[in-house]
């Protein structure tokens, strides 16, 4: 028993032993018992209604403390209604952060009752199906998601296998469905975007067919020079003529081969290749002897404008193949007497290759595709001067293996000028050079 | 959606009327894709999915066929008033301009046939894919607006006719001009104009339907009226809603 209860009693002995005393004196000692249970009755029922009244009126005003067991009822209410309001905030906080990762769902997700119609849905699904937030929950689905093919998958009520569909706002984009039905008849939709992932699938199988294509066409001409050599007798002429047409044929081959093998490693970013501050001012140099060399015949007119003073950090043997390669696009689709500026300069801190031609340029809508593997704006053409399809793919690699951007700008009939931007973290300046001497 | 059909003391009746749009839409939503599949099968010269579409403009033909019937036997058993006549009626008329609308797909479909027959331009048929998407994403927001029941974007997609009209005329000046340079590719460029009319005819039906929803809605006919006169009688319409429920 507690202290309250203690007093209580305590108070109650009291009150009857001083009604008993005072009716003593009056000789009325049955009475005064009588009037001091009554007051001692009033008192607590007057309590009480205070108390309900404070119920009643939601826990107002806080009650003050004394020692009596009122007191001790109060207090206890009162903790209980804490221990409630704080139980009830942390459940409120709960909800609102379910709903904030559930309406943050990079995926659209939307909860269907049994009709069909929209209960929930999220952000996601209102961008990726084109729907409304506010205005179409209880709107059937699919009278906003109209595909036939959707309306039969969401009426088959077979959900083991996702659904494939065009996007219904976007033709050029894909997406999977998946529906999982749960609790009581409700079902959750889930949609997805999977354009790239679609993308990459088409692009996987085009490189497998492509390589397949590239590698057996030299093989079908070998092998037809060997078929005729075999079992009948030739002049040595013929031999001959044969012999370096299998020789021309192997070399496209190795130079395939050679192209994927660098692609991959680039591609597993292995650069084991030690870096080191290469001097491209001297590679160009090179590169240009050997575009002369390309050219031939068709005299192209080369200029070459160089920074002497900007060097690189990166690996030699890469950047040399990947600003070839553009030099090479270059001679190859510039018609002869065409123009072919190469440019090495500093700008923005970093530096800047540039080829620059008057070929015959490239449709703008298809600048985009020109980095995917074994893609030809002009098919015959490109074989015809002996490109693997290889070439700028393997550009963007390398470029992408030193943090730099390839820029494209090119005008159908009037020419075309590749730009790659190497970043200020790359550029180092050339040994012994300006800023060397201005040190001493 | 309820409170616009769902008044009705008897549920059955309110299902009927609630199946009937959910019809309307599913035959829409197999017309929107005989549009892109005509038109992407046109673009890629796939014979086979010019045969599919083809083949299955029959499903449209009998949706409209089922869906009038459907419409007449309430009619009958129920005869509606008001709002629920509206509805019947226009659902009629929808599904009319939703069933020629799939005979223009067929038709494009048809051509695109005759077109793989002959050689394929350099463009790859951009014009005809271009004007194909924008008709078929018309017929989307046409099909959203009967969907919604939203007069306001009924009107956006009006306007949105305008753009096909205009984007049909510069094609059009386009095809002569190419028949003018090199009259071998007069057969092949009239095919493709036929193509192209029908697909923009696709737009004027879409047009009919938000305003057969305008109807719906608002209890006004809006048909040969100017695109502002339409706009004012929206307007007017909702401003007197808007008085009716403000007091």
């Amino acid at each position: 028993m507690t202290d309250y209860w203690l007093k209580e009693l305590r108070r109650l002995a009291l009150i009857l032993a001083a009604s008993l005393l005072v009716g003593t004196v009056f000789e009325l000692p049955g009475g005064a018992l009588v009037i001091g249970l009554l007051i001692f009755l009033g008192w607590h029922l007057l309590k009480l209604r205070h108390f309900a009244r404070w119920l009643a009126h939601g826990y107002e005003p806080e009650p003050g403390f004394s020692d009596n067991i009122w007191s001790e009822l109060y207090y206890q209410v009162y903790k209980l209604r804490e221990r409630g309001r704080k139980r009830e905030r942390k459940l409120k906080n709960l909800v609102e952060r379910y709903r904030q990762s559930a309406a943050a769902f990079p995926d659209a997700a939307l909860v269907l009752r049994r009709d069909n119609s929209i209960e929930w849905m999220n952000e996601a699904a209102a961008t990726l199906l084109g729907l409304n937030l506010v205005r179409d929950v209880g709107q059937r689905v699919d009278n906003l998601v109209r595909q036939p093919d959707f309306v039969d998958y969401l009426q088959s009520g077979e959900y083991a296998e996702p659904i494939t569909l065009k996007s219904p706002i976007d033709n050029a984009a894909i997406m999977q469905i998946y529906i999982v039905p749960y609790g009581d008849n409700q079902r959750l939709l889930i949609a997805r975007d999977i354009t790239k992932l679609h993308r990459l699938e088409v692009m996987r199988r085009d490189f497998i067919a492509n390589v397949s294509h590239e590698l057996s066409t030299p093989l079908t001409v070998i092998g037809g020079y060997l078929e005729s050599l075999v079992g009948k007798p030739r002049k040595p002429e013929q031999i001959e003529q044969a012999l370096r047409q299998m020789q021309q044929q192997t070399e496209r081959m190795r130079n395939l081969v050679n192209d994927l093998l660098q692609i991959s490693r680039l591609e597993m970013n292995e650069i084991q290749e030690e870096e080191t501050d290469v001097n491209v001012p001297g590679m160009l140099h090179g590169l240009l002897a050997d575009a002369r060399m390309l050219g031939g015949e068709r005299h192209h007119e080369f200029a070459l404008e160089v920074d002497e003073s900007v060097w690189l950090h990166g690996v030699g043997q890469y950047l040399y193949s990947a600003f070839a390669n553009l030099v090479r696009n270059a001679v190859q689709y510039t018609p002869g007497g065409g123009r072919i500026v190469i440019r090495w300069y500093a700008a923005d801190g970093g530096a800047c290759f540039s080829v620059e031609d008057n070929g015959i340029g490239i449709p703008p809508h298809l600048i985009p595709r020109l980095t995917e593997r074994f893609y030809r704006v002009d098919t015959g053409r490109s074989r015809s001067v002996g490109g693997t399809g290889l070439g700028l793919s393997i550009v963007k690699h390398v470029l992408r293996n030193h943090q730099a951007v390839l820029e494209v700008r090119s005008t159908p009939g009037q020419g075309s000028t590749f730009l790659c931007r190497f970043p200020p973290s790359r550029v180092v300046p050339k040994p012994g050079g300006a800023e060397m001497r201005l040190v001493k | 959606m309820e409170s616009m059909f769902g008044h009705h003391i008897s549920a059955q009746y309110n299902e009927e009327l609630e199946d009937l749009r959910n019809r309307v839409l599913n035959m829409g939503g197999l017309v929107e894709q005989q549009i892109a599949d005509a038109v992407t099968a046109l673009v890629e010269g796939d014979g086979e999915r010019c045969e599919m579409v083809i083949n299955r403009d029959v499903n449209v033909n009998s949706m409209e066929v089922e869906i009038d019937e459907e419409c007449t036997r309430v009619l009958a058993r129920r005869q509606p008033a008001a709002g629920d006549l509206r509805l019947i009626v226009a659902i009629i008329k929808t599904i009319t301009d939703l069933e020629r609308i799939g005979d223009q797909a067929e038709k494009v479909a048809r051509i695109g046939l005759h077109l793989m027959e002959m050689e394929r331009p350099k463009n790859r048929y951009m014009e005809i894919y271009n004007l194909g998407e924008h008709v078929r994403q018309m017929m989307h927001h046409t099909l959203d607006v009967f969907a919604r029941l939203d007069p306001e974007a009924a009107l956006q997609v009006t306007r949105e006719d305008k753009n096909i009209d205009n984007e049909y005329e510069g094609v059009m000046r386009q095809m002569v001009t190419y028949m003018m340079e090199d009259p071998r590719t007069i057969r092949r460029s009239l095919d493709v104009m036929w193509s192209l009319r029908a697909l923009e005819r696709i737009g004027d039906h879409s047009k009919n339907i938000c305003e057969y929803v305008i109807y719906l809605v608002n209890g006004k006919d809006v048909r040969h009226l100017s695109l502002e006169q339409m706009e004012s009688a929206v307007r007017a319409r909702q401003t007197r809603a808007g008085a009716a429920k403000s007091p």
